[in-house]
């Protein structure tokens, strides 16, 4: 569950484009903003009053931050000249400058007790204190070209590995996306951010679970999601997320990550009016809070300082304090879940528990980028598939469209293709295969194309509460020969389905058609019951004689398997001694 | 060292039945106690209590109060009637009924020349004793309620009755209620009873009442001396000490109180004496509904059926069972089957079996497993309902007989796949017996006759066939009721001993008489004939012992030596031997067995010193657990002396010998006759839920 509170104004801007940043302060609570190239206002959220502000003669070329290891606010001027000053300091001007021979872009703080890094214009990143004490020398990079201007730069603390992304454009204006390493043994890498002919309207690094994804954001609303550490997969624009609606791609859009799965979008809005703010979940692909906002102003400016979004809208700093807890599945319903574990069947309860630990990339990978992970798709399916993947249906949908013309061919390698490859299914199309399966199958034959995909469908996860409705469309005779076959598969020696699936089948059907079978008074439908009866009460039988077996095995494990007590309280034949 | 295989039977499922009143002569040291199937029992107080009779309820009626005159024996119930037991017959002399009513209380004078009973309608009947029965002398006045207890003062010329809310002083002379004092009542609407009465020489009476509150009143003026609250429930029950100088209470609430009479400054004969709370014990869990005293040992009994006698100081307590009167079993070696007498019932069962034992393991102790479980193939119900007096069956298990008040029975039992009862037609010559016992080879059954006579039946066929009756009182060899009765195994000799301590031997090859064992003061309580070698084991209820041999007619060379020889702690044990057997391997061990004990002599051994401890040796598993093996057995894997106990059991009924190798022990377990009592009055105790 994400939210977004009430926002508020921090301050007035002087011109939105002057505005150079925001940083997080020395107390939480309180932010730097560097309102201009020679103001810097220190503000406290909660009541929105300046703290302290100083002002300088000369320009600042990048946001003051502070620097928690020395306890000082460092700043860049005129992009060559380092400022360092404790709180109490009045006067910006008189403060020593350190002057550096190379371009400094900015200065980049970190947490956890390590000093600023400078990040210098040509891509060389270079902690605060080893950079003042040489910075006589040119530090070389190799990275970026002469003309490549930085737009966008993230620190990522993956692990033990730290290393800063840069987003950046050379004259041409084409972008690229580059991984500076800072500590931990990591290749640099550089990627060009082109993707068919679609341009970049937005882009940021996500911190995941298992890895960190490169989110770009394309001008026909799709969000992709490229992995590149720890394993660098350097083709972009990587596995679709899912297709943004929430703001218009038309524009330049600002990301900002906030956690593991959610991230902040602000842009202008679809109707073509406003700003829209928008707290985007990634893992389910669903907006869960948005803010409309009545002007955009473009580009569009995003900073995340604690718990707080700040946006520089036309003249004002906006802050707009959002909320992330546990993720709770109420929150989705009615979204589409596209994550779900091949593992666990049922996609009640356990959902929520899987979203929260799984590998989502992983998985999405298998799943969404079906022309790798399995590469047999069959040729009549293939293009439609494209074309249904090209317009980002979800699997639950491709399943919809593409079912009926398969049940109509009865293209029963196909639909058995299909079963196994979606791994979400809506429960009304497992019903309609299973009716169709019903229909065809006959009972002679064991070893059929049907019963192997009747098998297959029972194999599939679903949920009962979901599969209920549908279920109950279906005629009753079918229902009855579907519940004669699962007795007959829970009776037999070598049973094809789980025992799992085939009593949770035979539940449902139990539970669907409840009423009509009591009112059927048909003596085979009660024989049929009976029979369920007595297989459902053998197995009970039989978990209980392995639940008695469980303490023998233990006692016996210990080795402390006591003599066989003889339990007739009332009587016993013992050996006595006389005399 | 010997070892054998014991069938412990704990299947043996008799009810408690609660104590309702009790009576103790002193002449004679014998208790009368009535249960609650009406019932009434003789203990012998003398030596070793033990019950020396029992006398069968009859099925609708009731003993509300039991009273000795004398050595006679009356009790009055609700059915109106004044009974007196025949003791020797164990059945009713007679039945007198009173005026108006159920009779609630029953009280005889102290020279035992007037009884009087109180009624339900308020009648305080008066009877003279005559020599052979009761003679109705006169009704003092009716008065409103029922009369719940009596009593009647030293001199006879008083009687002072207890009813809801008053307590009254009748002059039989006249008739009339000289005062009327009245409790007073804890709830205005609640009535309070006056349960329970006792005077004193000096004619205080002392009341104990439905608010569990003691009173004490002046009888001279009808005033209350004291009250004292004690119990939280109803007072059911007091008993005046001989001295008159203590009085012991209990009731629902099952507290035994004693108050002690102590005299004020200027020392006794002064007059000056006031009652004040002594003494309290727990005896008993549930509703103690009788008292006695008997030679300053308390006894009491209630609810939960047993009778306990303690005293004192010494604190001593011993709890006697409410087991029916031996014997109750009778094992079949041949058919491997137990026999168990309930009050109206008798049960037979097929006894289970083990896997026969193989060398390996000869030395294995402890529980064996089962292959075969008991089986009930018989449930025998008197006709009528009538109490079963006794029974027994023949060793191969075809034989079955029972006797209850009016008639003794004799049964055929086939056991096949489909068991079969057949009745045989009675024989005229027996009425009812006290004992039955089969002769080993099943061929004759002993019966001794309510009369005192001892008839020898002669079994075969559909017919019994009488073959010779004894009259051991008329001959004045026995002179009171027999209570043991054997055969020896060969059959040669039948064995008869009655309460006076005579005990008989005849023979059956010619029906004499073949010798009378030298009266003993105390009565025996067991004996039996050694197989192989007719020596008679006798253990009396001062727990002597004595052997004799009926061939040569004297006392054995072991039974001389062990005369002035029985080991103190032997002596002093607090329950009667119930059963003598012998080792079918070796003649030269008897085995005794009591409530809890069995007791093993080793002829061959050395007798102990007298002082000495019996060892004990017991099961190894077993040395832990059981508390009482502190008492004074010390424990031993080799017993060097003749005597040695095995303890083991609560409440062993019987033991004896199934087959050469194999005991029966049939056990009433404790807890089996708890788990049947109603609850008892809920009390708040320290560390008890």
């Amino acid at each position: 569950m994400a939210r977004l509170c009430a926002y508020y104004s921090l301050c007035p801007l002087i011109d939105q484009r002057s505005l150079l940043g925001v940083a997080e302060d020395s107390t939480s609570g309180c932010v730097i903003v560097t309102l201009g190239k020679n103001i810097v206002i220190r503000y406290k959220l909660l009541h929105q009053k300046q703290i302290s502000s100083w002002s300088s003669r000369e320009k600042l070329s990048s946001p003051v931050i502070y620097d928690a290891v020395g306890s000082q606010y460092v700043a860049v001027f005129n992009r060559s000249q380092l400022r360092l000053w404790t709180e109490n300091e009045e006067n910006l001007d008189k403060i020593k400058k350190i002057k550096f021979h190379q371009q400094i872009h900015c200065v980049i703080p970190q947490t956890e007790g390590n000093e600023p890094l400078i990040l210098f214009s040509n891509g060389a990143v270079c902690p605060l204190r080893t950079a003042v004490e040489s910075r006589k020398k040119e530090i070389d990079s190799s990275l970026l070209d002469a003309n490549e201007v930085i737009e966008d730069y993230r620190l990522v603390e993956y692990e033990n590995f730290t290393f800063i992304t840069l987003f950046c454009r050379n004259s041409s204006d084409v972008p690229h996306f580059c991984v500076v390493p800072v500590s931990g043994d990591i290749q640099s890498m550089k990627l060009k951010v082109e993707w068919k002919n679609f341009r970049l309207m937005g882009q940021t690094v996500m911190k995941q679970d298992s890895s960190c994804n490169f989110l770009t954001l394309w001008s026909d609303g799709r969000l992709c999601s490229l992995p590149f550490h720890p394993q660098p997969s350097p083709e972009l624009p990587g596995t679709l997320v899912s297709i943004v609606r929430a703001v218009s791609t038309k524009h330049p859009v600002a990301l900002v990550p906030l956690s593991s799965s959610h991230m902040a979008i602000y842009g202008a809005d679809p109707s073509e009016e406003g700003a829209s703010l928008t707290i985007y979940n990634v893992q389910f692909g669903v907006v869960q809070s948005r803010h409309h906002f009545k002007l955009f102003a473009s580009p569009p400016r995003l900073w995340c300082a604690g718990t707080n979004l700040l946006i520089a809208t036309a003249h004002n700093l906006v802050v707009v304090p959002y909320r992330l807890e546990a993720q709770q599945l109420s929150a989705m319903v009615g979204a589409h879940c596209s994550g779900s574990a091949q593992e666990e069947h049922d996609s009640d309860v356990q959902e929520l528990h899987h979203t929260l630990c799984s590998n989502w990339v992983a998985n999405g990978r298998t799943k969404d980028a079906p022309s790798r992970s399995n590469p047999q798709i069959p040729e009549a399916l293939k293009e439609q598939l494209q074309a249904l993947e090209a317009e980002g249906c979800c699997q639950s949908m491709m399943v919809q469209k593409l079912l009926p013309q398969l049940l109509k061919a009865s293209a029963i390698s196909e639909l058995n293709w299909c079963i196994k490859y979606f791994t979400d299914i809506p429960e009304g199309s497992l019903v309609q295969i299973i009716l169709f399966c019903l229909e065809n199958v006959t009972k002679t034959d064991k070893e059929g194309p049907y019963h192997k995909l009747l098998n297959t469908v029972l194999h599939a996860p679903f949920s009962d509460v979901c599969m209920l409705p549908s279920v109950r469309t279906a005629p009753l005779h079918l229902t009855l020969s579907l519940l004669h076959y699962l007795a007959e598969e829970i009776e037999a020696d070598v049973p094809e389905v789980e025992l799992y699936n085939l009593i949770e089948w035979a539940s449902l059907l139990l539970d669907a058609h409840y009423q009509r079978y009591l009112l059927s008074g048909d003596p085979q439908v009660l024989k049929l019951l009976l029979r369920i009866r007595e297989l459902v009460v053998n197995q009970i039988d039989h978990m209980n004689e392995l639940n008695g077996l469980l303490p023998l095995l233990q006692q016996l494990q210990e080795g402390k398997l006591s003599k066989p007590q003889f339990v007739n309280k009332l009587y016993s034949i013992e050996s006595l001694r006389l005399y | 060292m010997s070892t054998c295989r014991v069938h412990n039977v704990r299947f043996y499922d008799l009810e408690p039945r609660a104590i309702h009143c009790m009576a103790y002569e002193s002449t004679r040291k014998q208790l009368a106690l009535s249960r609650s199937d009406s019932s009434v029992e003789v203990w012998n107080l003398a030596c070793t209590p033990h019950i020396e009779r029992t006398i069968p309820g009859r099925g609708n009626s009731s003993v509300e109060a039991v009273a000795w005159c004398g050595q006679r024996l009356f009790s009055a119930g609700l059915q109106g009637t004044v009974t007196e037991y025949n003791l020797q017959t164990l059945s009713n002399k007679f039945d007198i009924p009173v005026t108006a009513g159920p009779c609630w209380c029953l009280g005889s004078n102290h020279n035992n020349t007037c009884l009087a009973a109180g009624t339900e309608d308020g009648y305080i009947n008066i009877f003279t004793v005559t020599d052979d029965g009761l003679i109705y002398e006169k009704v003092l006045d009716k008065q409103e309620g029922r009369i719940l207890c009596l009593a009647w003062d030293a001199t006879g010329d008083v009687i002072v009755t207890g009813s809801a809310d008053a307590v009254r002083i009748w002059n039989v002379e006249s008739g009339h209620a000289v005062h009327r004092m009245t409790p007073g009542r804890d709830e205005r609407k609640k009535e309070t009873i006056v349960w329970c009465l006792a005077v004193t020489k000096d004619f205080t009476i002392i009341s104990g009442d439905s608010r569990g509150c003691m009173s004490f009143w002046d009888g001279n003026v009808g005033t209350q001396i004291e009250s004292f609250q004690t119990h939280k429930a109803d007072i059911l029950c007091l008993c005046l000490a001989e001295d008159e100088n203590s009085v012991y209470c209990a009731g629902v609430d099952p507290l035994i109180i004693s108050f002690a009479k102590i005299w004020l400054r200027g020392g006794a004969g002064t007059g000056r004496s006031k009652w004040v709370k002594s003494v309290q014990r727990r005896i008993h869990d549930h509703d103690v509904r009788a008292l006695a005293l008997a030679d300053g040992k308390l006894l009491s009994g209630g609810v939960d059926s047993y009778l306990a006698i303690s005293s004192y100081p010494p604190r001593q307590l011993v709890k006697y069972p409410p087991l029916l009167q031996a014997p109750s079993v009778s094992i079949c070696p041949e058919a491997r089957f137990v026999m168990l007498r309930y009050l109206t019932h008798v049960e037979v069962w097929q006894l289970g079996s083990t896997a026969p034992i193989t060398n390996g393991d000869a030395v294995h102790e402890g529980i064996l497993p089962l292959i075969a479980d008991p089986l009930r193939l018989l449930t025998l119900k008197s006709r009528g309902g009538d109490v079963i007096v006794c029974a027994d069956m023949s060793s191969n298990g075809k034989w079955i007989a029972y006797s209850s008040l009016r008639t003794t029975s004799f049964f055929r039992f086939h056991c096949g796949s489909k068991p079969s009862l057949q009745k045989v037609p009675d024989l005229c010559e027996i009425g009812s017996a006290h004992r039955i016992t089969f002769t080993a080879d099943s061929c004759r059954a002993i019966v001794s006759t309510s009369t005192g006579d001892i008839a020898v039946v002669q079994l075969g066929g559909d017919e019994l066939l009488l073959l010779h009756v004894f009259h051991p009182l008329d001959d004045r060899l026995l002179k009171d009721a027999v209570h043991l009765l054997t055969v020896s195994h060969d059959g040669q000799f039948i064995v008869a001993g009655d309460h006076c301590s005579n005990i008989v031997a005849w023979t059956t090859s010619d029906y004499k008489h073949h010798c009378s064992l030298p009266r003993y003061s105390c009565a025996p309580t067991a004996f039996a004939v050694q197989p192989h070698t007719n020596i008679l084991v006798v253990v009396y209820s001062d727990h002597k012992i004595v052997e004799y041999s009926l061939h040569s007619r004297k006392y054995t060379a072991f039974s001389r030596g062990l005369e002035s020889r029985h080991p103190v702690q032997w002596l002093s044990r607090s329950f009667a031997v119930n059963n003598v057997i012998f080792d079918p391997n070796n003649d030269d061990i008897i085995i005794l067995q009591d409530d809890n004990t069995i007791c093993i002599i080793n002829k061959n051994k050395e007798l102990p010193l007298a002082e000495a401890k019996i060892p004990r040796i017991d099961s190894p598993q077993l040395f832990s657990d059981s508390l009482d093996s502190s008492q004074g057995h010390p424990r031993t894997a080799a017993p060097q002396h003749a005597f040695h106990v095995i303890k083991k059991y609560k409440h062993l009924v019987h033991l004896d010998w199934l087959s050469d190798t194999e005991l029966t022990a049939v056990e009433v377990s404790p807890l089996a006759l708890a788990e049947k009592l109603p609850p008892s009055l809920k009390k708040k105790r320290f560390g008890v839920m």
